[in-house]
C-alpha cells in the first residue's frame, strides 16, 4: 500500500513540474539566504576565537602590570621563586592592508599544549629561536608581510592577522624591552611564595575570551542574522503557497485514495515523507547556494570587519559538518512550518469530503480581522520594546514587531484602499475589476506581505546607507583637514620635515597620539595644536562656549561621540585619564567608523603628560599637495609610502564604507527577488482556481486577451498599492535603524536624510517584479483553450 | 611550544654517549666549530666544575639512594643539561634543560624545566659553586658541600650533600672513550656524598638519609649512528667499594662496555673494554615498553658476580627525552645499593 | 450470505425526515442487486454506509461475516481496499497517473498479486487496450468509466458497489458501459450492488429494490 500511495502522491508533481520547481526553489532560496548568513557569522566567530586563543594563551591566566610593561628582572625573580610564568611581548608590525598583531613569545617557558605551542613544531623551532629567527603567520598574513625584511614562515594553524616570533625578534621589531604580560602556566610546583612577596606590582588577570571582540562585532552579525531571518521568512511564504496549492489540488486524489481504502494515518505519513524528501533535496540545494552566497560575500565582510573593528577574519570559508546539518534542519523545520496546517486538514478530512477545491488561499473576512488584531499585538510589543528596553536586542524586537505588524495589517489596509478606489469606477468592466480584485486580495495577501517586507527592508536599509554615506562624506571633508599626511621614520626625518615646512611656508600639524585605557576601555589620545583649521572644520556635536580658545589655552579635552555615549559624558563633565589625572570635557565631536573611544588634548598637554607618545605622524596644509609631495620625495628623500594625500585617504575610507554596505545591498536584491517569486507562485495558484470566475465574464463577451490584460493590470495595481504602503513602513524602519540600532551597535547617531529618487527606482523595480510575475499566468489565460472555459459550465468542476 | 625539540637531537646523542669523542685522525681538531675532548686535558678545579660553553653538550648529574627512618627506600635525581645552539661559547647561544625526579613506593614523580641562555633563568658558576634553573638549585660553597633542591607539581626535596672522598676521574684521567671508533667525553664523578634532608610529597615531609653520586660530563660528538642506547650503573657496595659501569648497545647486538672500579681506600682503576659483562635477566612493562629491570653483572678479575634489581620498576622519565632512571638493590658476591639508567628502549 | 444489511437508520443534521429508516437487505455471492429511487431517496447514502465511507446511526452492516460497526477506521479502510470495488459516478481516477497505473492502482493498494499481462487482458476486455499509456484527462467520459470499472475489479473483490456508474454518460455510451460492468463483474464472480435511477438498467439485475423516503420496497 505504501508504495502505491506514495507513487500516486508523487505522480502529481510529475504532471506539474513547475509547482515542484517553485516549492523546491522557494525552500532552497530560504535555506540559502539563511545558511549563507550563518556561514559568514560562523567563519567570523571562528576567527575571533582563534585570535583570542592565540592572543591570550588559550584560556590561561596572565600576570600583568597595571601601568606598563614587566621588566625582565621581575620575570626572572618569579621563575627563581618557583612561579612558572612565560613572558609575552604584544605589539604590532605594519603590513599591507593594515597592521598585524605581533606576539613575541619565549619557546622555552611557553605552555606546551597551547595554541602558541602548537604553532611551532619540532621542524620550525630551530628557525624561530634567536634574534635572527623567522616570524610565523598563516599564509594570508604572510602575503601581507612580504615587504618585511625578515624570514616569514607559514604556519596555517594561526589565526589571521597574527604573527608569532621569538621574544628576541619581537624585541627588535617593537623596540620594547620589558614584557607585556606573563602567562601563568596551569601546573605550578608544590611550594611557591605568595606573589606579593616577589612581584607586588603584578596582578593575576583571568583569561580573556573571544567575547570582547565578539561584543564589538555582535551588532554587525546581528544585522546579518536579521537579514537572514527576514529572507528565510519571505522564502517560507513561497513554500507555504506551493505546499498549500499542492494539497488543495490533490484533494480529489486524497478523497479517492481514502475511498479506495487508504487510511488517513497512512496518507498523512506519506505526505510527511514526501515533504521530507523535498525538504532534504531543497535544503541540500539551498546549502550549496548558501555556500556560494557566503563565499561571494565573505571577502567584503572580512574587509569590513578589519576596517571597522580591526577584527581579522579569513577571506575563505571552512565549514563544519554541523553547519551543513543545521542548514538541512532549518529547511526541514521551514517546510514543517509551512505545511503543518495543510497536513492537519488532511488528517481530519473525512473520506467523503467535497472533492471540489475549497479556495484554500481565500482568507475569510474573519481571518483578516484576526490578522489585524495580531498586527495590533505585534505593534504593542514593538512599542513596549521602544519605551522599556534598551540595548540591541530590544532594538531588534522593536524592528521585528513593527515589521510583523505592518505585514499583518496589510490585507486589511489594502481592502479599505480598494473599497475606496472602487467608488471611482465607471462601467461594468471597471466595477467588475475592483470587485474581483478585492475578492482576490486574500489569496494574494501572503505574497503581498512578502513584497511589503522586502520593499520596506529595501527602503529602510537604503535610507540608512544613503544617510550614512551623505553624512560620512560630509564628515570626511571636514575631518580630513590636512592636504598631505606624512609619517616620519625617525627624529631626524621629523626635524627635516619641520625645517622644510618653516622654510617653505607650509603649515605642519603634528598628529601625535598615545594609546591608553580611558574609563576602563582602550582609547586613543591625540593632541591638537592651536590652528584655525581645527576650529573652522571640526564637527562638534555639542560643546561649551569658547571651546577652541580654551583648548589653545591648554584647558580641557574633546571626546568623540562613541566615548561620550558609552560613558554618558557631556561637555562640562570631568574626564579621568591614564596616568591618574583628570581634565574637563569641552566638547563632543562625531567620529564615524571608529570603534574606539578617542580623546583630543591640547598638544602641549599630551606631550607633557605622556612619555610614550607616537610622534611619527604629521598633517601638512598646502595648496598644491602634488608639488609638496614631489618636493618631499625629491629634496628630502622621503619614501612614497610615507605619504598619503587627502584624496587617497578619503577614497580608502569610502572604500571601507562601501564594502560595509555591499553585503546589505546584495541581501536586499535577493530578498526582493524572493518576493517576486512569491507573487508569481501565488498568481499561478490563483489562476487555476479562477477559471470559474473568469469563464462567465468570457462567456458574456470579454475576450481572453482582455481578461489577461486585466489580470496583468490587477497585479500591477496591487504591487503599486503595496509599494505606496511600504514607503512609510520603510522610513519607520530606517528611523529605527539610524536612531536606535545604530546608536546601540556603533555608538553614533546619524541624521536621517531622505532620497525619494531611490524610491522611484525601487517602485519601478517592484512594478517590474509584479509585472514579470503576472506575465506568465496572464499569457496562460490568453491562450487558454475555449473548451477549458466551457467545461466550467458543463462540469461540477 | 616545543623548545624541547631543540634538545631532541643534540641531547639524544649526548645522553646516549655520556660523552662524545673524536676519532684518532681528528685529534685536537674541532668540528662544526665546537671544542672537542682532548686526552691531554687535565682538569683544574674548581674551574672545571663550571660550564664549558665551547662544547656542545654538558651536564651536572646527581642521583641518590635514600632511606626514611622506617627503612622505606627512595631515589632522587637532579640533572642540569646545557646544550649549545651555536659554537663560540656565547651565553646567549646556550639552552638549558633540567630533570628532577623522586622514586617512591607511591610512584615515580618527575618534572622538567627549560631556559634560555643569558636570561638569568639558569646557569652555573664554579666558585662558590652554584648551578640553577628557576628555583631548582645545586649550590655550594663548593662541590663537596652542596644543598640540592628541586620540585614538581607533586614533590619537593631539599637535601644536604657532604662528600668525604676525592673526585674520581673516569676513563683515562677523565678522558672517557665511548665506542670502538673513539668517541669520548670529559668525565669525572663524586661518588662519596653522604646525604641528609627532606623529601616532601603530597602526604607530607619525609626525613631521609643516604648516599649520592655526582657525574660531570661534557663533549661535542654524538654516538656512532649504529649505537642505539645504553645501560649505566653506579653502585655502592656494602664493603665500601664502588663501581661505575656502562654498556653502549649497537643495533647489531654488540655492546661496548667500560667502567671504573673504586676501592674501599678511594683509589680507582679504569676497566678496559669488555672486562665487565652486563646481562639483562628479567623485564618489566613500563610506560608501554619492555624494560630490563633485573641485570647480572660479572667482573671475573675481581670475582664479582652480582644481580641488580630495580626497587621501583616504574621509574620512567616521561620527559621530552625519555629514559628509565631509578634506584636498585645489589645482591650476590658484592651486596649493596646503586642507581641504574637505561636509554633507547 | 455475502452482505447482510439489517434495520439501518441514518439522519442528517437539520433534516427532519430520516434518510434511511430501518432498511434491511441481503445479497449472496455472485448476485446482482439494483437499487432504484428518486433523487434524495437515500440510495447513495445506503451505498456509502455499506462501503464504510459513512457511519450509520443505527442497524448493522455485515460483509462476509464481518460487522462494519465493530471496526475502526483503519479496519474499514482495509476492508474497502481488499474486499470491495467501488465505481463512482464521477469516475474519480487519479489524474496524475496513467491509465495502466490507474487500472492497477487498487490492486497495488491492496497488495494483491497480479501479472502485468492481467492488466492488459482486463484493458482488452474493457476495450481500452490502446489507451494504457494515456492520462485520464485525455479520455472520454465513457473511457474513463471503463478504467474505473477495471480499477474496481482488478484486485478481484467480493463485492462491487456502483453509484450511478453511467450517470455522467450519454445514453448510447451508458448502455455499452453498463453491459461491460455486468459482464466483467460476472467474470469475477463478485456480487454487485448498483445504485441507479434508470429503470431500464435496473431491470437487468438479478434483483431490484426500490428505495422511497428511506424505506425499501420490492
Amino acid at each position: 500500500m505504501t508504495g502505491a500511495v506514495l507513487s500516486a502522491l508523487l505522480s502529481h508533481w510529475r504532471r506539474r513540474p513547475f509547482q515542484l520547481v517553485t516549492l523546491v526553489l522557494g525552500l532552497a532560496l530560504a535555506t540559502a539566504l539563511w545558511s549563507g548568513v550563518q556561514a559568514i557569522n560562523a567563519e567570523a566567530r571562528k576567527s575571533y576565537d582563534a585570535a583570542a586563543d592565540t592572543l591570550t594563551g588559550g584560556g590561561l591566566s596572565n600576570l600583568v602590570h597595571l601601568d606598563g610593561s614587566i621588566p625582565h628582572e621581575t620575570f626572572i625573580a618569579l621563575r627563581r621563586a618557583g612561579w612558572l610564568v612565560s613572558p609575552v611581548i604584544d605589539g604590532w608590525i605594519s603590513a599591507q592592508g593594515g597592521r598585524v598583531r605581533l606576539l613575541g613569545i619565549d619557546p622555552y617557558t611557553a605552555p606546551g599544549d597551547s595554541t602558541i605551542g602548537a604553532a611551532i613544531g619540532p621542524d620550525s623551532i630551530g628557525e624561530v629561536v634567536g634574534a635572527e629567527g623567522a616570524i610565523l603567520t598563516n599564509a594570508t598574513t604572510a602575503a601581507r608581510l612580504s615587504a618585511l625584511e625578515r624570514p616569514v614562515n607559514v604556519s596555517n594553524g594561526l589565526a589571521p592577522g597574527i604573527a608569532l616570533a621569538d621574544l628576541s625578534v619581537a624585541q627588535v621589531i617593537t623596540g620594547q624591552s620589558g614584557y607585556s604580560r606573563l602567562i601563568l602556566l596551569p601546573d605550578q610546583p608544590l611550594i611557591r611564595p605568595p606573589l606579593e612577596s616577589i612581584a607586588p606590582d603584578l596582578t593575576i588577570e583571568r583569561p580573556e575570551t573571544a567575547e570582547d571582540l565578539g561584543r564589538l562585532t555582535d551588532s554587525f552579525h546581528l544585522n546579518l542574522t536579521a537579514f537572514g531571518l527576514l529572507s528565510f521568512a519571505v522564502g517560507l511564504f513561497i513554500v507555504n503557497g506551493a505546499v498549500g496549492l499542492a494539497f488543495e489540488q490533490r484533494r480529489p486524489m486524497f478523497r479517492t485514495l481514502r475511498a479506495l481504502g487508504a487510511t488517513s494515518r497512512r496518507l498523512v505519513i506519506m505526505l510527511v515523507l514526501e515533504l521530507l524528501i523535498f525538504a532534504i533535496v531543497a535544503g541540500a540545494l539551498g546549502i550549496v547556494l548558501g555556500y556560494l552566497i557566503a563565499s561571494l560575500l565573505l571577502p567584503d565582510v572580512a574587509a569590513t570587519l578589519r576596517g571597522l573593528y580591526g577584527a581579522t577574519v579569513e577571506g575563505a570559508l571552512t565549514l563544519s559538518p554541523l553547519w551543513w546539518l543545521s542548514g538541512l534542519a532549518i529547511a526541514v523545520a521551514g517546510t514543517a512550518l509551512a505545511s503543518v496546517s495543510g497536513l492537519i486538514q488532511v488528517a481530519r478530512m473525512p473520506p467523503l469530503a467535497p472533492a471540489k477545491p475549497r479556495a484554500w488561499a481565500m482568507v475569510s473576512a474573519g481571518t483578516m480581522r484576526w490578522q489585524l488584531s495580531l498586527a495590533g499585538g505585534a505593534f504593542a510589543v514593538a512599542l513596549l520594546a521602544m519605551v522599556l528596553g534598551d540595548g540591541l536586542v530590544s532594538g531588534f524586537t522593536l524592528l521585528g514587531g513593527f515589521l510583523i505588524a505592518a505585514a499583518l495589517a496589510l490585507p486589511s489596509v489594502l481592502a479599505v484602499l480598494l473599497a475606496l478606489l472602487s467608488r471611482f469606477g465607471k462601467g461594468p468592466l471597471v466595477t467588475w475589476f475592483w470587485a474581483d480584485t478585492r475578492q482576490q486580495l486574500p489569496g494574494l495577501s501572503l505574497a503581498l506581505m512578502a513584497l511589503l517586507l522586502a520593499l520596506a527592508a529595501n527602503i529602510g536599509v537604503g535610507t540608512m546607507v544613503a544617510s550614512f554615506r551623505a553624512t560620512f562624506t560630509g564628515w570626511l571633508d571636514q575631518r580630513l583637514v590636512s592636504d598631505l599626511y606624512v609619517t616620519v621614520a625617525s627624529v631626524a626625518e621629523s626635524s627635516l620635515l619641520q625645517g622644510y615646512a618653516v622654510e617653505n611656508g607650509v603649515v605642519v600639524l603634528p598628529i601625535w597620539h598615545t594609546d591608553g585605557d580611558v574609563l576602563g576601555a582602550p582609547a586613543e589620545i591625540y593632541g591638537v595644536v592651536d590652528h584655525p583649521v581645527y576650529s573652522d572644520n571640526w564637527p562638534l556635536l555639542s560643546s561649551l562656549p569658547d571651546t577652541w580658545p580654551r583648548i589653545a589655552a591648554g584647558e580641557g579635552a574633546l571626546v568623540n561621540e562613541q566615548l561620550a555615549r558609552r560613558e554618558g559624558l557631556s561637555p562640562g563633565d570631568p574626564l579621568p585619564l591614564p596616568g591618574g589625572w583628570e581634565t574637563v570635557i569641552l566638547g563632543v565631536y562625531s567620529d564615524y567608523g571608529n570603534p574606539l573611544g578617542q580623546v583630543v588634548l591640547p598638544f602641549a598637554v599630551l606631550t607633557a603628560r605622556y612619555d610614550d607618545v607616537d610622534r611619527s605622524d604629521f598633517g601638512l596644509l598646502t595648496d598644491d599637495p602634488d608639488a609638496l609631495r614631489a618636493a618631499l620625495t625629491g629634496d628630502l628623500g622621503f619614501a612614497e609610502d610615507q605619504m598619503v594625500d587627502q584624496r587617497a585617504l578619503k577614497a580608502f575610507s569610502m572604500q571601507i564604507f562601501e564594502r560595509t554596505f555591499a553585503v546589505t545591498g546584495a541581501l536586499n536584491i535577493l530578498t526582493l527577488s524572493v518576493a517576486g517569486v512569491a507573487i508569481l507562485t501565488s498568481l499561478l495558484t490563483l489562476s487555476a482556481m479562477r477559471l470559474p470566475q473568469l469563464a462567465p465574464v468570457w462567456a458574456l463577451g470579454v475576450t481572453r486577451a482582455t481578461l489577461a490584460r486585466i489580470e496583468l493590470i490587477r497585479a500591477l495595481v496591487l504591487a503599486a498599492l503595496t509599494f505606496v504602503l511600504a514607503v512609510p513602513v520603510g522610513l519607520a524602519l530606517a528611523w529605527v535603524l539610524l536612531a536606535v540600532i545604530n546608536v546601540e551597535a556603533f555608538g553614533w547617531r546619524l541624521p536621517m536624510q531622505i532620497f525619494p529618487m531611490d524610491w522611484l527606482w525601487l517602485g519601478l523595480a517592484s512594478l517590474a517584479a509584479a509585472g514579470l510575475a503576472s506575465l506568465w499566468p496572464a499569457r496562460q489565460l490568453a491562450r487558454r483553450a475555449p473548451a477549458d472555459l466551457i467545461r466550467v459550465f458543463s462540469h461540477e468542476r | 611550544m616545543n623548545v624541547r625539540a631543540l634538545f631532541l637531537i643534540p641531547l639524544f646523542w649526548a645522553l646516549a654517549t655520556m660523552a662524545a669523542a673524536q676519532g684518532f685522525a681528528g685529534l685536537g681538531q674541532t668540528s662544526d666549530g665546537f671544542d672537542l675532548p682532548d686526552p691531554e686535558t687535565r682538569f683544574v678545579f674548581p674551574q672545571d666544575h663550571g660550564a664549558h660553553n665551547g662544547y656542545r653538550i654538558e651536564w651536572w648529574y646527581v642521583t641518590a639512594n635514600l632511606e626514611a627512618a622506617d627503612g622505606t627506600p627512595y631515589g632522587i635525581q637532579w640533572t642540569l643539561f646545557r646544550s649549545a645552539l651555536a659554537p663560540g661559547g656565547a651565553e646567549a647561544d646556550q639552552a638549558w634543560m633540567a630533570h628532577a625526579a623522586v622514586s617512591t613506593p607511591g610512584g615515580h614523580l618527575y618534572a622538567e624545566r627549560f631556559a634560555r641562555g643569558a636570561s638569568g633563568q639558569a646557569g652555573v658558576t664554579a666558585a662558590p659553586f652554584d648551578a640553577f634553573i628557576d628555583e631548582w638549585q645545586m649550590v655550594g660553597p663548593d662541590l663537596n658541600d652542596l644543598r640540592l633542591t628541586a620540585q614538581g607539581t607533586d614533590f619537593h626535596y631539599d637535601l644536604k650533600l657532604d662528600a668525604d672522598g676525592p673526585f674520581i676521574l673516569q676513563g683515562d684521567a677523565g678522558y672517557s672513550v665511548k665506542s670502538e671508533a673513539g668517541q669520548a667525553s670529559h668525565y669525572y664523578s663524586q661518588p662519596f656524598y653522604q646525604v641528609t634532608g627532606t623529601i616532601t610529597l603530597e602526604d607530607g615531609p619525609v626525613e631521609v638519609t643516604g648516599r649520592a653520586w655526582l657525574d660531570r660530563e661534557w663533549s661535542s660528538q654524538p654516538l656512532e649512528e649504529t649505537q642505539t642506547g645504553w645501560d649505566w650503573f653506579s653502585l655502592h657496595f656494602d664493603s665500601g667499594e664502588k663501581m661505575m659501569g656502562f654498556q653502549v648497545r649497537d643495533e647489531d647486538g654488540s655492546v661496548y662496555t667500560v667502567g671504573t672500579w673504586i676501592d674501599a681506600d678511594q683509589s680507582s682503576q679504569a676497566l678496559t673494554p669488555d672486562q665487565l659483562r652486563i646481562t639483562a635477566t628479567a623485564w618489566s612493562d613500563v610506560a608501554g615498553r619492555r624494560i630490563p629491570t633485573t641485570w647480572e653483572l660479572e667482573l671475573p678479575d675481581r670475582d664479582l658476580s652480582i644481580t641488580t634489581t630495580a626497587i621501583y620498576p616504574d621509574s620512567w622519565m616521561g620527559t621530552l627525552v625519555s629514559y628509565w632512571e631509578g634506584p636498585v638493590t645489589v645482591t650476590g658476591t658484592h651486596p649493596g645499593i646503586g642507581y641504574l639508567e637505561m636509554s633507547g628502549y | 450470505m455475502l452482505l447482510r444489511v439489517s434495520d439501518l437508520t441514518k439522519r442528517f443534521p437539520g433534516v427532519a425526515a430520516p434518510v434511511l429508516d430501518g432498511v434491511s437487505l441481503s445479497l449472496d455471492a455472485g448476485e446482482t442487486l439494483a437499487l432504484t429511487g428518486e433523487s434524495g431517496s437515500g440510495k447513495s447514502t445506503l451505498l456509502h454506509i455499506v462501503a464504510g465511507l459513512e457511519p450509520s446511526d443505527g442497524g448493522a452492516v455485515e460483509i462476509d461475516g464481518q460487522t462494519l460497526s465493530g471496526m475502526n477506521d483503519a479496519a474499514r479502510a482495509a476492508l474497502r481496499r481488499s474486499d470491495l470495488g467501488i465505481v463512482f459516478q464521477q469516475f474519480n481516477l487519479i489524474p496524475s497517473l496513467s491509465v495502466a497505473k490507474n487500472l492497477a492502482f487498487q490492486a497495488d493498494l491492496a497488495g494483491a498479486q497480479y501479472h502485468h499481462k492481467d492488466v492488459k487482458t482486463l484493458a482488452q476486455s474493457l476495450g481500452i487496450a490502446d489507451q494504457l499509456a494515456k492520462y485520464p484527462e485525455e479520455l472520454s467520459g465513457g473511457q474513463q468509466q471503463r478504467v474505473a470499472i477495471g480499477r474496481a475489479l482488478m484486485h478481484r473483490p467480493k463485492l462491487v458497489l456502483a453509484d450511478e456508474p453511467t450517470g455522467n454518460l450519454d445514453e448510447a455510451t451508458s448502455e455499452a458501459v453498463f453491459d461491460l460492468l455486468l459482464a466483467e463483474v460476472g467474470k469475477t464472480g463478485a456480487a454487485l450492488m448498483l445504485v441507479t435511477h434508470s429503470e431500464k438498467l435496473a431491470a437487468r439485475a438479478d434483483r431490484r429494490l426500490h428505495l422511497s423516503r428511506g424505506r425499501l420496497a420490492e
